[in-house]
């Protein structure tokens, strides 16, 4: 449990603290680390600009991921972390506002392992992220490393 | 006139020559009968010498008036005539051809045809029809550019038919009003092929900038209602004791109207989205889609006590996803506002109206003033408050879009607590 961690890659400070918030009230207690934009999460990932040399053994159990992100935006991110042999199984959600047709078939065809769009009443948002907590963190076996 | 009577005293003088040369025909043993026979002879031959002449005035009469008809008939035809040898050269060429040309007449005679074409290729094209009528002995018709005395060129319809003699005749008609005409309707043809592609072109960039502003009504004007609703909800549930039921009513407002934006956020989005998809057409089939629709509404309040009226065989060619928001709207509606009747009766059925095939859902509900009817389609608006039927405004407004999109009409007639009905065409 204790290495299981999340990637929240969210540029909203908000939905940052709501999600952080819904996680705790799930009694979701794993690590939660946040990048604030495409490029920072790609750097955290893959060990490298911002975060070279960071250890990147230890992948985390989901990425929770925005599509409309500063600098490199969602979608992007996908594609890259796809193409990366180190990061290509790593479970990927996207958790965005969004739910143009357009977005949802783009981010299955770049790979992405689920998509679920933020509901703006937050008894149900509270609701997704506890489904969605339980089910990456418990319930599905990551990849061999 | 002197002319005919010198020509004729010339005659008189070779007559009478000849008569001298002649062998007498009275002699001194000429009986007096045989004299009286021979007078009378003579006069009798005078006589049809004077009827003989009387025929040769007609008939130079008959061939002058020929002429002046075959003057006017060749020379002053609308078309331009010429004649032309084995050895293509002018033969024969009529007035109209020659002010046609700018040239006289003359100038053109024992010309090579070369003289009136402006180039090699020209020739050649020419040569070509001359062959193939020679040939064929048919008719050859064609269009090309001639070339006038001053050098100036201008299109001529040409028809070339085989005559005698191995000569060919060319039919020349000028036909520079009408290619002007063509190239004046090519113009207009090309400057409106232009437009439409700017227009369409446009028409991409204004779809483009809805579509990014769809997007990002989509996108960023939910995210702070999220939070608005999370933080009203987190402040409800960490300081929920801090608070009196006054400060938690205020709250739930927050929320409640929250929820509402969301919705009206959908709603705008679900419109623009219609507006923006494309058609494809199929035979749909309405009844089968309303049967559907009055099963799925039945279950949601199965207390309640509606009788679905819906017609067999209604079939229309439309987009059968749109149309099923038509019906999901105009049904749903009816549902809704026979809610505050003990026992409802909803009815889809077909009319002739004006002559068109109409579709009509009526029911037996709230109504409406029709005072107000123009504000039923509008986006947004409303005619009942939300404490009395809820909604947002959106559906006829939808309906009306899809309605509009498929070339048809929708309008509606009703009464206040005597029901409504909805009416729409579909196509034409």
């Amino acid at each position: 449990m204790k290495n299981k961690w999340i990637l929240l890659v969210e540029d909203n400070a908000d939905d940052e603290e709501l999600s952080r918030r819904a996680l705790k009230k799930n009694k979701i207690l794993n690590e939660v680390i946040v990048a604030r934009d495409g490029a920072e999460a790609l750097d955290y990932l893959l060990g490298v600009g911002n975060h070279a040399g960071h250890n990147i053994d230890n992948l985390p159990a989901v990425v929770l991921l925005d599509l409309k992100l500063p600098k490199i935006d969602g979608l992007e991110v996908l594609r890259r972390l796809r193409e990366n042999e180190k990061t290509a199984h790593v479970p990927v959600v996207i958790l965005t506002s969004s739910r143009e047709e357009q977005d949802i078939a783009n981010a299955y065809m770049n790979g992405c392992n689920s998509y679920i769009r933020k509901p703006v009443d937050f008894t149900q948002f509270n609701e997704a992220i506890q489904t969605l907590g339980l089910y990456w963190l418990l319930l599905n076996e990551p990849p061999v490393e | 006139m002197t002319m005919t009577t010198a020509h004729t005293q010339d005659l008189r003088l070779r007559a009478e020559a000849l008569f001298t040369a002649s062998e007498n025909l009275i002699t001194e043993s000429t009986s007096p009968e045989e004299i009286t026979q021979l007078f009378h002879e003579l006069k009798v031959h005078q006589i049809e010498l004077q009827m003989q002449n009387e025929e040769l005035r007609r008939a130079q009469a008959d061939l002058h008036y020929s002429q002046a008809r075959y003057f006017d008939l060749y020379d002053l035809a609308p078309v331009g005539y010429m004649t032309l040898s084995d050895k293509k050269l002018i033969q024969e060429v009529n007035l109209t051809a020659a002010t046609m040309f700018g040239i006289v007449r003359s100038a053109l005679v024992k010309e090579g045809i070369s003289r009136i074409l402006p180039n090699d290729n020209h020739q050649l094209i020419f040569y070509k029809h001359l062959k193939q009528c020679v040939e064929s002995s048919a008719v050859q018709e064609w269009e090309m550019r001639l070339l006038r005395a001053d050098g100036e060129q201008f299109w001529a319809h040409l028809q070339v038919a085989p005559g005698q003699n191995e000569e060919c005749w060319l039919v020349i008609n000028d036909i520079t009003d009408r290619k002007n005409a063509e190239e004046k309707i090519n113009q207009l043809h090309l400057e409106m092929e232009q437009r439409v592609t700017e227009r369409t072109a446009q028409l991409k960039v204004a779809y483009q900038e809805m579509e990014s502003f769809a997007y990002s009504v989509s996108h960023d004007l939910r995210a702070p209602l999220r939070s608005i609703d999370g933080f009203s909800l987190a402040l409800l549930e960490d300081y929920g004791d801090k608070l009196d039921d006054g400060g938690k009513d205020y709250l739930r407002r927050v929320r409640c109207a929250t929820q509402k934006m969301a919705q009206l956020i959908d709603d705008i989005l679900k419109l623009s989205r219609i507006t923006r998809c494309e058609l494809t057409l199929e035979t749909v089939n309405l009844t089968k889609i309303a049967e559907i629709i009055a099963d799925e509404l039945h279950s949601t309040e199965p207390e309640r006590k509606v009788e679905f009226v819906i017609k067999k065989g209604l079939k229309v060619n439309g987009d059968s996803r749109l149309l099923k928001v038509v019906l999901d709207n105009l049904l749903g509606n009816a549902w809704k506002y026979t809610s505050s009747h003990a026992k409802s009766r909803i009815e889809f059925g077909r009319s002739k109206v004006d002559g068109k095939t109409a579709y009509f859902i009526r029911d037996d509900g709230a109504g409406f003033d029709t005072k107000y009817a123009d504000k039923l389609f509008a986006t947004f608006q409303r005619l009942h408050t939300e404490q009395e039927f809820p909604g947002t405004g959106i559906g006829l407004s939808l309906v009306q879009h899809i309605i509009h999109r498929h070339g048809g009409t929708v309008w509606a007639e009703g009464a206040v607590e005597q029901g409504a009905t909805l009416w729409f065409t579909v196509g034409g």
